[in-house]
Parts: C-alpha cells; sequence; structure tokens
C-alpha cells in the first residue's frame, strides 16, 4: 500500500492515472454572474466511482485575490453551477480552480500499467480532503483583454498607436494608446485590437519585461496560461529565440476573413 | 448607498489611474521617453503637487474641492451628500494606529450604509469618502498632521502628495492593488475588522474559540496585515479560502501567547504562510482536515518543513 496522494492534471503532468484525461469546460453567458462547470473525465473510473459513493466531490473554487475572496463550490454531479454576487468579486480578476477532492480517507485503486503494458494495480488510501483532480486555473475575462488596457493619448498625431508594459499593474498587462481621433471605435476594432496584441507580444519578448523567466511576472497564472496556450498551438514562447509575435497574435486571435462586396467584381 | 457600476459610471478605475500617475512622478513610466518630455512631464506634476500642498494649508474645504477633482461636477458634489458619514471624528494619533474601537465603529458605519467589497476595494471610491469626512471636519488635528506626514514632510512637495494620497486612497499607481487595503488607514480598518469577523467565526465552527477582539489584535500588526494581505492578493493566494486564513491567525495568535504577547518577526509570519499555502497545492481547504491545517500552520514556529512535503507524488 502506497501513501502519496494520487493526483491527475489536466496538463498530463503526472503519471498517477495512466491514459486518464481530465478537462473541465467552463459556460459564461454574456455578463451573467454566473457559470457553469462541467468536469469530463476520462479513464479513471475509480474518482468517478468515489464521487458516486460520496468519498470524494467534484469542486470549482472561485478566487478574487484583489478582494480577499475565495469560495469553494462542491457538487456530486460533474456539471455544477457556480455563481457570485457581482458586489462582492471583481469578475476581472476572478481565477476558477475546478478540480476533485476527497471528502473523507478512501482507498483508490490506481489503474496503472508498466511500460510493457502489464497492470500495475497499485492501492493507496487517500486522507480527507485530499486534491484527486486538478485543473490549469482559468481567469473568467479573456485573454486578450486581460493583456490590453486601451487608453486614449491626445499627444499621439492623428491615426496613431503604442503598446507599453503596464509597469505598476499587478498582472500582466499592456497600455494601448491610441489617438483621440480613432481612440472611440478601437474597442471594437478587432484588426486594431489584434495590432495591440502584436505590440504587446512584442513588449513581453524584450529581455528587461516582467513577464520573461526572471521577471515578477512570470509565474502569474495570465503568463503560465498563456505560455501553455502558445505550446499547445506548437508556437514558442515569447523567451524562447524563434518567437514570432505576429504568428503569436493570430494564433490567440484569428484574423477574419474580409467578405468583398459585388462591386467592381467581373461581372 | 450606490452600486459600484455607479461609481464606475462617475469614474472609471482607468480614470482615476490617470489623476492619481499626474500627482506623482513615475521614473519608470516615464524612462524611455525624450528628456525634454521627461523633464515637462517632472514639472508639470510638480505645479500639480504644489496645488495640492497649498489646498492641505488652505485647510479642509480646499481638500474637499481638490479630491472633488478627481470627477465631473455635479455628479461628484451630488454623490459625495450620498456617501456614509464617519461615525465620529478621528485624532491624528487614532488615525496613526487605529483602535479595535475605532475599526468597529467605523465598519459598523460603512456596513450599515451598504459599502460592499468592489466598492471597498476600488481608490476612487475612499478618496471621495475622504472628501466627504475632511469637508465634514471629522479630523481636528488637521489635515498636514494626519494625512500629509506633518513636519516629516514640510517643505519636500513630492513627500507630501505621496504621503497624502497612500493615506486617502491608497497609491495603487506605485504600489499595486495592496495598496488601497494597507496604505489607506480607514480603508484598513474596514477591510481588517471584516477579516477578523470571519476568522473568528469560521474557528467556530471548526470548534476552536478565537474572539473578535482576538483575531483582530493579530492582525493589527502592521507586520502581519502587510505580510498577509501582500500574500493573499499576489504570491500565496490560495490563503484566501477562509479556512486557510483562520488557521495562519489562529497560529499566529497562539505564538504570541507562548511568547508573552511580543509580536511574532517577519520570517516567521511568512513562513507560516507558506506552509499553510503549499498545503493547498495538494489539498483542498474546504475539505482537508482541520488538524491537519492547523499543524501545518504551527509547524512554521517549529521549525519543521510542512506535513505535505511526506505525502508527495510522483511528479513525471
Amino acid at each position: 500500500m502506497s501513501s502519496h496522494i494520487p493526483l491527475l492534471t489536466e496538463d498530463g503532468t503526472r503519471l498517477d492515472w495512466s491514459g486518464a484525461l481530465y478537462e473541465p469546460r467552463i459556460d459564461r453567458r454574456g455578463t451573467e454572474t454566473k457559470v457553469t462547470v462541467e468536469h469530463i473525465l476520462k479513464g479513471a473510473t475509480a474518482l468517478a466511482d468515489a464521487v458516486r459513493r460520496d468519498e470524494a466531490v467534484w469542486q470549482t473554487e472561485l478566487r478574487c485575490p484583489r478582494l480577499l475572496f475565495s469560495e469553494n463550490f462542491p457538487s456530486n454531479d460533474d456539471r455544477q453551477r457556480v455563481e457570485w454576487d457581482k458586489e462582492q468579486i471583481d469578475w476581472e480578476n476572478v481565477f476558477l480552480l475546478p478540480g476533485m477532492a476527497s471528502v473523507t480517507e478512501l482507498t483508490l485503486v490506481l489503474d496503472r500499467h508498466t511500460r510493457t503494458g502489464e497492470a500495475d494495480n497499485e492501492t493507496v488510501t487517500v486522507p480527507a480532503g485530499a486534491l484527486l483532480v486538478k485543473a490549469d486555473v482559468r481567469r473568467l475575462k479573456p485573454l486578450m483583454q486581460s493583456l490590453l488596457r486601451l487608453r486614449r493619448d491626445d499627444t499621439l498625431g492623428d491615426g496613431h498607436m503604442k503598446v507599453e508594459q503596464d509597469t505598476t499593474s499587478d498582472d500582466p498587462c499592456f497600455v494601448v494608446r491610441i489617438a483621440g481621433d480613432v481612440y472611440a471605435d478601437s474597442c471594437l476594432n478587432r484588426d486594431r485590437l489584434i495590432a495591440a496584441l502584436i505590440g504587446a507580444f512584442a513588449a513581453m519578448s524584450v529581455k528587461d519585461s516582467r513577464m520573461q523567466p526572471e521577471g515578477d511576472l512570470w509565474d502569474h497564472p495570465v503568463s503560465k496560461e498563456l505560455r501553455g496556450f502558445l505550446l499547445e498551438s506548437g508556437s514558442p514562447a515569447w523567451h524562447e529565440d524563434d518567437f514570432d509575435c505576429v504568428y503569436a497574435a493570430t494564433l490567440l486571435e484569428r484574423l477574419e476573413k474580409i467578405e468583398l462586396s459585388g462591386e467592381g467584381e467581373d461581372g | 448607498m450606490i452600486t459600484h457600476a455607479e461609481l464606475d459610471s462617475l469614474i472609471s478605475r482607468e480614470s482615476f489611474r490617470e489623476w492619481q500617475s499626474d500627482l506623482i512622478y513615475q521614473a519608470k513610466r516615464h524612462k524611455t521617453k525624450p528628456s525634454v518630455e521627461r523633464d515637462n512631464i517632472r514639472q508639470e506634476t510638480e505645479l500639480r503637487q504644489q496645488a495640492l500642498v497649498a489646498a492641505i494649508a488652505r485647510g479642509p474645504g480646499a481638500v474637499r474641492d481638490f479630491l472633488c477633482s478627481v470627477a465631473p461636477e455635479p455628479e461628484t458634489t451630488t454623490l459625495l451628500r450620498n456617501l456614509p458619514a464617519l461615525p465620529g471624528s478621528l485624532t491624528e494619533a487614532e488615525m496613526k494606529q487605529t483602535t479595535l474601537q475605532v475599526d468597529r465603529e467605523v465598519s459598523t458605519a460603512l456596513d450599515n450604509w451598504g459599502i460592499t467589497p468592489m466598492l471597498a476595494g476600488e481608490s476612487s471610491f475612499w478618496t471621495l469618502c475622504h472628501a466627504r469626512w475632511i469637508g465634514d471636519g471629522m479630523f481636528p488635528d488637521g489635515v498636514s498632521r494626519v494625512f500629509a506626514g506633518g513636519a516629516k514632510t514640510a517643505g519636500d512637495t513630492d513627500a507630501t502628495a505621496r504621503t497624502f494620497l497612500r493615506r486617502i486612497c491608497g497609491l495603487p499607481v506605485e504600489r499595486g492593488n495592496t495598496s488601497v487595503i494597507t496604505d489607506c488607514p480607514l480603508s484598513a480598518s474596514w477591510w481588517r475588522y471584516r477579516l477578523a469577523r470571519e476568522v473568528s467565526s469560521t474557528l467556530l465552527k471548526e470548534g476552536e474559540s478565537l474572539t473578535i477582539k482576538q483575531a483582530h489584535y493579530v492582525l493589527r500588526g502592521s507586520v502581519v496585515w502587510e505580510t498577509l494581505v501582500m500574500s493573499m492578493v499576489r504570491r500565496l493566494a490560495s490563503l484566501n479560502a477562509p479556512r486557510a486564513r483562520a488557521a495562519v491567525v489562529l497560529a499566529l495568535h497562539e505564538h504570541s501567547i507562548r511568547n508573552a504577547g511580543k509580536a511574532v518577526p517577519r520570517e516567521l509570519v511568512s513562513g507560516c504562510m507558506q506552509n499553510v499555502a503549499q498545503l493547498g497545492d495538494r489539498f483542498s481547504f474546504a475539505h482537508v482536515d482541520w488538524a491537519k491545517l492547523t499543524e501545518t500552520a504551527t509547524a512554521a514556529f517549529e521549525g519543521r518543513t510542512p506535513v505535505v512535503s511526506e505525502m508527495a507524488g510522483t511528479p513525471r
């Protein structure tokens, strides 16, 4: 019998449950003050059984560090609703941490296999409160919105824009200074936002950026989420030599096809 | 009362930061600009700082008007009348380190008015509250002594402006999101009393006994308050779980009792918080055994590493 606690992580960095996969799907409609979290578990049937036997629960922690807030939402159902009071938390700085935890001491049989394919079923005793399944941290605010902070700058010439790292923010964030004549509709102009995103990726790739490995924002959940996204999409991260800021930006927010009108087309 | 959306429509977080940035010369922010431009910005900032210092010298009415410039008139004046009143005037000494009684009275007044965490987390809210309170003459020892450093900063406009802003509403443009909770005494007063209440009631559910007064006493120490808030907002955000912070406060209280009420050294405060946060990497604070949680919190005072490390799994 083993004393270590088996853990299934979304990023697959642990070998406790070979062949098992976990992914939470989070659905938020518009600006509603609630989300639906669907816990999708493939394999590791012992974990789903533990929930059925009331020895474990699915859970989502809703955390807003800026307002010193955290609340845990447990559920016996793999589809749960998480609701909040909009005066209690700042949705722009909210993190969701989905997963599963034991609620009592329980015994698990790990369905593991050796490299040669033989069953290596180990029995472990898990104490109450142990995290059994853990997702990557999610933010409610979409990544592009998190990274860019638009500001009107009347000192810039007509039609100009500048992107610089926000040196005062606790989060990875880039101030996009936009000339007064084009500021008003900028937040609605997707191509302009993508141009700003390219600028942001360029700014985070410079050596003294706070998002570089030596910087104070390297371990921030947004930086981690962004690195995870780039890795998954097959792009180097911003601290690597072959990083391409245009490619990274258009991975995050694709350019949209422009539908040309019929005028001028051959007839 | 007002809602956060109403405050935001009057003055957004961005506009507030711009207003505050105009009063503080931020060398880092302007370092890439040409030196002529930097000099201009520095001079303009100094002029605005001088206007603030002059307002402080003229007295409460002038300071109120200066603070109201954060948002457009006449909406600001109307809003000011709808903000909560302070329950009583406060002296320089009380504002230096607020007592349990002050924290309780201020919190009760603000809670009865309908303050929410969203409002209490906004520097603009505290700026406008102070505009009202200063205008109401609630600080008889004078704005300069209570908020701007008095004799310590006399003759130094930059130090006066920074001290004043820090104490009125926090200095988020320089010190981040923790500033509004740690640097502004009356904001800290509300947040601290709220946490003391939460800690006491969480501990009661666990069969422990720590009164609000005792929890408040632990949180009142500036080292504990600043380290805890900094950890919760920035590096050890898992400590926001109510059971986690209750375990930390209880451990600090018990350590202090064992050491004749002496303040807990900063490294032990940090160690205790780190131990508990580390437990949160592998355990859910909502479900972990209370005994395990308290044992982890107190391990720091005995020079022990957290129990969780003994139960680590097998990383790839």
